[in-house]
């Protein structure tokens, strides 16, 4: 298997991604992903379930996605890092006991988990 | 720009300024990386007109998007607003030899709706990519000996132009690259379904035995598909040291009639990229060299230790290299041998070569025509 660096943003991932379907967006597929953590933009990644939608079966280059959404992970915890999206949770969680923060009655917001 | 105009017009889940999504569309399959402004993901005509005639007031580039999996990098924006067709995916109708498509529709999808009907353009990337891409680039595909390209098969579009005028068109507008409109639906001519295949897997030693053999299927039409994997290619992917061909046949004529060991063929040639791009072999070029010519440009190929694969039945192989650094050399050995430069993939930013100054001032006086402000695609082939 291969780290992100092999990937080659040929696309052939989109077939894998259950998700692009629902979605449209390239945001939920493996070469989103790569992309992404190539660019060290990892507020969306590290909330991913590494299993889950990202597990490629067409991918020429054998990139091992799940596995570099772990490492990423692994890192952030080694460094004592955190996204702004996990900063923004705990604060709303000591603020105001949810994780999405004031919400309007019946709002429903974006949460990774 | 005003974001809130876009999230009136397409809603707020299909329009992004986010750094993650200008990010992710920014490339495509060039790995050349552009910038984009926003990213809007339209699920309609009206959408689409409006956009355009909003960035035409503004001077706001437009790139058109599929699947994003175009190897010149006709789809990399600069500057401009990215309008993905994903969600404009339905199959509007579907007649006796004729079926119409909204442009997100992947190929793959079609052939399967179409069921016992066919629509014959089928590209490597088939599973994933859209027909409005391959309209853009004027795709052919693993039958393209056959069947030829996607002109060949577009009876219209309905497009919005870059001056904002929506206007039907024939095939002529195929193969514009996203520089003259944004394609809204597609009518496509189909064809039945192949039932009866069969195959020949035939082993060279030589490479004149191999072109000979290339020469006298030219004029066969039941040989719908040529394919070609050479020397250097078979070894690093496993195979017997061999120069390779791979025909596959309407009816009976090859000697493999088995479905299963046909099967086993096609994907021991869709794998041939994969292998070889995991063993560093990233870049795949598509040249188009005479077979008159074909067994020098062979022989070149071998002499570098540049694999190559490819539909050489068509004229047009793979060598595939592992940096940039070395397509200039393939050009020139290309351009040497009457061959032509990107022939399969398009022309986007990287063979624009490939264009001779009257081609390119032609298309720059259509472009006028169609796109005055100079909107779309800005930057590609001309």
């Amino acid at each position: 298997m291969a780290g992100v660096d092999k990937c080659i943003l040929c696309g052939l991932c989109r077939q894998d991604s259950s998700l692009l379907k629902l979605t449209g967006k390239e945001t939920v597929t493996a070469r989103g992903k790569a992309v992404l953590i190539k660019k060290g933009i990892l507020d969306k990644i590290f909330y991913i379930d590494p299993m889950n939608d990202v597990t490629v079966r067409h991918c020429p280059t054998n990139v091992e996605i799940s596995e570099e959404i772990r490492k990423q992970r692994e890192k952030m915890v080694e460094h004592g890092m955190e996204t702004k999206a996990n900063r923004r949770m705990i604060d709303n969680l000591r603020d105001y006991g949810n994780p999405y923060g004031i919400l309007k009655k019946g709002e429903i917001r974006e949460v990774y988990s | 720009m005003d974001l809130t105009w876009f999230e009136k017009l397409v809603g707020k889940e299909n329009i992004s300024d986010e750094i993650i999504d200008r990010e992710i569309y920014s490339t495509d399959g060039s790995q050349i990386k552009g910038r984009a402004d926003k990213v809007i993901w339209v699920t309609d005509v009206k959408q689409v007109h409006q956009i355009v005639l909003y960035a035409r007031r503004h001077e706001k580039p437009i790139t058109a998007r599929g699947a994003g999996t175009n190897l010149v990098g006709a789809a990399v924006p600069f500057d401009a607003l990215v309008v993905d067709f994903t969600k404009m995916n339905k199959i509007e109708a579907i007649g006796k030899d004729y079926v119409v498509v909204q442009p997100g529709v992947v190929c793959d999808d079609l052939n399967k709706a179409l069921k016992e009907k066919f629509f014959p353009i089928v590209p490597e990337d088939s599973a994933v990519c859209t027909i409005g891409g391959m309209c853009g680039i004027n795709s052919t595909g693993i039958y393209g000996k056959r069947f030829g390209r996607m002109k060949n098969w577009v009876l219209e579009v309905d497009m919005v132009e870059g001056s904002g005028r929506m206007r039907k068109h024939g095939s002529e507008v195929v193969g514009s690259e996203g520089l003259l409109g944004l394609f809204t639906k597609i009518k496509l001519r189909i064809t039945d379904r192949i039932v009866e295949k069969s195959m020949d897997l035939l082993k060279f030693d030589k490479i004149e035995d191999l072109v000979e053999k290339v020469s006298s299927l030219k004029n066969n039409k039941e040989a719908i598909s040529v394919e070609h994997i050479s020397k250097v290619a078979a070894e690093l992917i496993g195979l017997e040291k061999k120069h390779y061909l791979i025909v596959e046949y309407i009816g009976l004529e090859g000697s493999i009639k088995d479905h299963i060991e046909m099967e086993r063929i096609v994907n021991v040639r869709k794998q041939v990229f994969s292998k070889l791009a995991s063993q560093d072999f990233i870049l795949m070029e598509d040249p188009y060299v005479p077979t008159e010519n074909m067994a020098e440009f062979l022989y070149w190929l071998e002499g570098k230790s540049i694999p190559c694969f490819g539909p050489i039945g068509m004229e047009i192989l793979h060598p595939c290299l592992t940096s940039r650094e070395h397509v200039s050399e393939v050009n020139e050995a290309v351009s040497k041998l009457n061959g032509k430069l990107g022939s399969k993939f398009g022309v986007g930013l990287l063979k624009k070569e490939s264009l001779n100054e009257v081609e390119k001032a032609e298309l720059r006086k259509l472009k006028i025509s169609f796109d005055p402000v100079g909107i779309l695609n800005v930057g590609k082939v001309i």
